[in-house]
């Protein structure tokens, strides 16, 4: 049909387009309408985060109560070198004297500071836990509506988004401040490099025509006041906190990277994408993705994310997706790895978030295999899934699963 | 009885009584207050969550319901918060957000913000579009961070520190004066057929370049199960690339205010961001329209002076790429079902007795008031908001063009403010009350009992009463706006005993709908109206009816005496 031809050809031309402005990646050019740093630079030199194999790790979830003041829960499980519980669930030792039940907990990569969040529409006003100290504090009170985007590599500065205040560097310790960008529209997601000297994020193409909600992706030094858009991602992206491969070279995001083709023609893969920084190429990844974060395997060579499950039940509109029950949340989605070398895919079974464990040998996710939603276990090299919790709670999928090396102090 | 035109225009003009302030030129106030905003829910709509630190905004038990912009300003984001597809609606997920929601920055740099909407009567990617306060700007719903439909409000100030809205209303904590929501004077409904008739059509190749039929369109999908009158059709939304289109054109009668809604299948259709274009008599503008998260239901995307001829239409190009927001490896699906006009041609009849307001609607159609289905009244409202102090005396609404004056005498002192509108609207905030003026200038002696402005076709009718005697005079309308040094000299005075009754008299409203010109007044606690046909803009006198009453003071909501009434309807 000459329809489709037409459209395989504008795709083609899209893809095109979006090369050529990945190409002008390393441009010097300044956005205008960032915000220089106005509390001035973080002298921070922390070494880096490493990875000890072998070592005990921990799962960390949130249950989500019926009475408002345990609305959340947040578990831990411990895991031992060999990748088995020690115990049963604990509660995460979160202060007591917080006034509030946050609805995220973020325990940072070195485990001497945590983010927790109190619930204030649009987001959340953040508090800062310092384990040393054993005080908490709160951090741009005066703003409501903060979004966490994750722990820079130092373990020591966070990256918080406000809606129309701005974008920043967070220094857990003293509490300063590196303001980023104040990014024009909503941040659709950001990430901060391994190497903690770039961040990442989707606001709005500020050179597309007005009220054509077009997204591109930005790129900020961690200094801050730098911020310029790189890649135009289309109408409607997204950007997690893990979005870096571990070696720096590559994103993974939401967005249009596939050529577009004729109405009814199978999707070719997308809509989660791969921006390769040194080639300048957009692929997309065949996981027909059904939302929640994607995560890089330790080593960066493979992804897992969660995918409707191939020719599995779904939910339909008229189940009233909008009042959806846990079962929408699971109906139908499987957790999936994808080799972003071979391009080859495995389902891992029905489940939804997965995320690696810091070896890379297993996988931990939500599953409603059995009558409850809970967190459980793949094993890469048995081929097996294990079940981990059994507290009849739902849990939230939303960035809130974690497995992470047990700090010892 | 026979009556001769002498005697008809004699009582006419003695019901007609004039005003004073204006032979002095009005003169607009700039001051910005602090209270700045209209309270358009306040007493109205219930509340689910109120102010707090913990909730910096007030959520409106608003279920799918008009949603009105708060004051004048400029809509400066219309967007999505989180786009992830798991954020169309999560009550467990804070980093969801607003949803679906819009901003209007005001001229004073604060912003209101309107969150987990349904539907939007403005573009996503909206950075800049004026708006007066008042218009509907979309409809709640239950999109991002939220537990049920609700509508969330929330003022930031220009340091974008969340401020308490209550503290900023210009009626205070009181009732004041918002206006019951206008009334529906008719329906018009163009719905989906499959052979293009009815006034609905659908192709594809882009906005109107093929019809279908004739054309065969392999992907506009007709399901015969769901749907408003048990049908509808569906395509895949194609990104960024327009295809497929649906038109719809409601066969009105003749122009008017409309309201627009978009009827939303229970299936079949999930574009979170179909985009609806309003064709309308001043110029166009496309509104968004989450069908993801809709029901069977219908869902407005604002309010436009329509001709015949009037149109909406929507297209495949929602931005929304492959797998986007509906998951499964496919597209969202763009629905496309029925389209309603719903006449916006609305009496407001604001009144006041023993020192309280109530307001009620009163559907227009064809012309004609419905009073069988007039609201109910809303109050009782506090005249703590008017200027002044002692005594309201009289109350007055007229409209100029597309402006709406306000008048009132209270301690034998006047106050006015002009009040631009829009869409069947007021911008309740625009401006400030000029003020006060002397009584002094005004013929006659007595205190200030009544003063009832009117339009009839270009002339400018002012007539008032005080200490029983009426006058009036009349002022010239040029282009929307009072000649003042052109007002013609006050005639009177008109002996009171030309009217029917007994006692003081307290209020007089004099307004016109369509052709007829309205008058009524009360004195003594009693009521009395009558009807003036207006032929090629002049009120024919000799034509008017007999007089109707006494109306007793019991049918009226509240106690005490009656004060003022006022009538006005807004284009």
């Amino acid at each position: 049909m000459s329809i489709l031809k037409r459209s395989a050809t504008l795709g083609v031309l899209i893809l095109v387009s979006l090369v050529v402005s990945v190409s002008s990646l390393e441009s010097s050019a300044t956005d205008a309408s960032i915000a220089s740093n106005s509390q001035g630079t973080l002298p921070l030199t922390l070494p880096l985060k490493q990875v000890a194999p072998g070592q005990a790790s921990v799962i960390q979830y949130t249950a989500i109560g019926t009475q408002p003041s345990q609305r959340f829960s947040h578990l831990q499980l411990r895991l031992g070198a060999d990748g088995k519980p020690t115990g049963g669930p604990t509660s995460l030792q979160l202060p007591t004297d917080l006034g509030f039940v946050p609805d995220f907990a973020w325990p940072s990569p070195t485990g001497d500071y945590a983010v927790l969040m109190r619930p204030v529409e649009p987001g959340g006003i953040p508090y800062v836990w310092n384990r040393r100290t054993g005080k908490t504090v709160s951090v741009l009170s005066q703003y409501g509506g903060g979004s966490f985007f994750g722990w820079h590599p130092d373990g020591r500065r966070f990256l918080l988004w406000i809606d129309s205040v701005g974008f920043w560097l967070i220094d857990a310790e003293t509490q300063a401040k590196a303001m980023l960008a104040n990014p024009n529209g909503p941040v659709q997601g950001a990430a901060i490099s391994r190497d903690g000297k770039t961040i990442a994020y989707v606001a709005y193409n500020l050179r597309k025509a007005p009220d054509e909600i077009q997204y591109a992706l930005w790129f900020v030094s961690s200094t801050g006041g730098d911020a310029k858009p790189q890649v135009d991602v289309g109408g409607v992206s997204y950007l997690y906190p893990h979005s870096w491969s571990p070696d720096g070279n590559r994103l993974i995001y939401y967005g249009s990277c596939a050529p577009r083709v004729g109405k009814g023609t199978p999707p070719a893969g997308g809509p989660l994408c791969i921006l390769d920084l040194r080639t300048r190429v957009l692929g997309p990844l065949r996981i027909p993705y059904a939302g929640y974060e994607p995560n890089w395997s330790p080593d960066g060579r493979y992804v897992a994310a969660t995918g409707f499950a191939p020719n599995g039940p779904s939910c339909t509109k008229s189940e009233r997706l909008q009042d959806a029950s846990d079962t929408c949340l699971y109906k139908g989605k499987s957790a999936f790895i994808a080799d972003t070398k071979t391009g080859q895919m495995e389902e891992i079974g029905a489940g939804i978030a997965p995320v690696w464990s810091p070896d890379g040998s297993m996988i931990a996710f939500l599953s409603k295999r059995g009558s409850t939603p809970d967190v459980w276990v793949y094993n890469r090299a048995k081929h097996e899934s294990t079940q981990l919790t059994n507290d009849g709670q739902n849990k939230v999928g939303h960035g809130n699963l974690m497995w992470r090396l047990e700090v010892k102090k | 009885m026979n009556r001769s035109l002498g005697l008809q225009l004699v009582l006419g003009l003695c019901i007609l009584a004039g005003v004073t302030w204006f032979l002095v030129t009005p003169k607009m106030t700039s001051a910005q207050t602090a209270r700045f905003l209209a309270s358009p829910y306040y007493g109205i709509v219930g509340v689910n969550g109120g102010y707090s630190a913990d909730h910096p905004a007030i959520d409106y038990d608003m279920h799918y319901q008009q949603v009105l912009a708060d004051a004048s300003g400029n809509v400066t984001r219309v967007a999505w918060y989180n786009d992830s597809q798991e954020c169309h609606q999560n009550a467990n997920v804070s980093a969801c957000g607003y949803g679906l929601h819009m901003y209007i920055t005001h001229s004073n740099g604060y912003v209101s913000r309107y969150g987990h909407l349904s539907a939007t009567a403005f573009p996503l990617g909206t950075t800049s579009w004026s708006v007066n306060g008042g218009v509907v700007i979309g409809t709640s719903g239950h999109t991002g961070w939220s537990t049920g439909p609700h509508l969330h409000f929330e003022v930031r100030n220009a340091s974008n520190i969340a401020v308490d809205p209550a503290s900023l209303w210009k009626d205070g904590a009181s009732f004041g004066h918002p206006l019951p929501a206008p009334a529906n004077s008719g329906e018009f409904v163009a719905d989906d057929t499959p052979d293009n008739t009815g006034g609905f059509q659908k192709g594809r190749g882009g906005l109107f370049q093929v019809y279908c039929p004739p054309e065969d369109c392999l992907f506009w999908n007709r399901e015969t199960t769901v749907g408003y009158a048990g049908d509808m059709y569906h395509t895949m939304v194609s990104g960024t690339w327009p295809d497929y289109w649906a038109a719809w054109t409601p066969a009105i009668p003749a122009e008017a205010n409309y309201e627009v809604f978009v009827y939303v299948p229970i299936n079949y259709a999930t574009s979170w961001q179909a985009p609806y274009t309003v064709q309308h008599a001043d110029g166009a503008v496309t509104g968004v329209v989450d069908q993801y998260g809709l029901y069977d239901q219908w869902v407005s995307i604002g309010i436009y002076r329509m001709v015949p001829g009037s149109w909406v239409f929507t297209i495949d190009n929602t931005g929304e790429s492959v797998s986007f927001h509906c998951g499964q490896g496919q597209w969202c699906n763009l629905g496309v079902d029925a389209i309603k006009f719903v006449r916006r041609d609305t009496l407001y009849q604001p009144h006041w007795r023993g020192g309280q307001l109530w307001t009620r609607n009163v559907p227009i159609i064809n012309g004609a008031p419905q009073w069988s289905s007039a609201s109910a009244w809303v109050g009782p409202g506090s005249v703590s908001y008017l200027p002044g102090s002692d005594t309201l005396q009289t109350e007055n609404f007229f409209m100029a063009g597309s402006t709406l004056w306000h008048q009132i005498w209270r301690g034998n002192q006047g106050w006015y403010r002009s009040l631009p509108t829009t869409r069947g609207q007021i911008d309740w905030s625009s401006s400030g009350w000029s003020g006060p003026i002397p009584i002094g200038g005004l013929p006659g002696s007595g205190d200030m009992q009544t003063q009832t402005d009117f339009v009839v076709g270009s002339t400018l009718w002012q007539p008032f009463w005080r200490g029983n005697q009426g006058w009036y005079r009349t002022v010239p309308i040029v282009n929307s706006q009072p000649q003042w040094g052109s007002a013609s000299g006050w005639t009177g005075p008109m002996p009171i005993t030309a009217l029917p009754g007994s006692g003081d008299i307290q209020t007089q409203a004099d307004y016109t709908v369509g052709g007829t010109l309205w008058q009524s007044f009360w004195r003594g606690n009693q009521g009395f109206y009558r009807t003036v046909p207006i032929i090629n803009g002049v009120p024919q006198w000799g034509s008017a009816s007999a007089w109707s009453g006494p109306q007793p003071l019991t049918i009226w909501p509240g106690s005490g005496d009656i004060q003022a009434q006022s009538g006005f309807t807004i284009p």
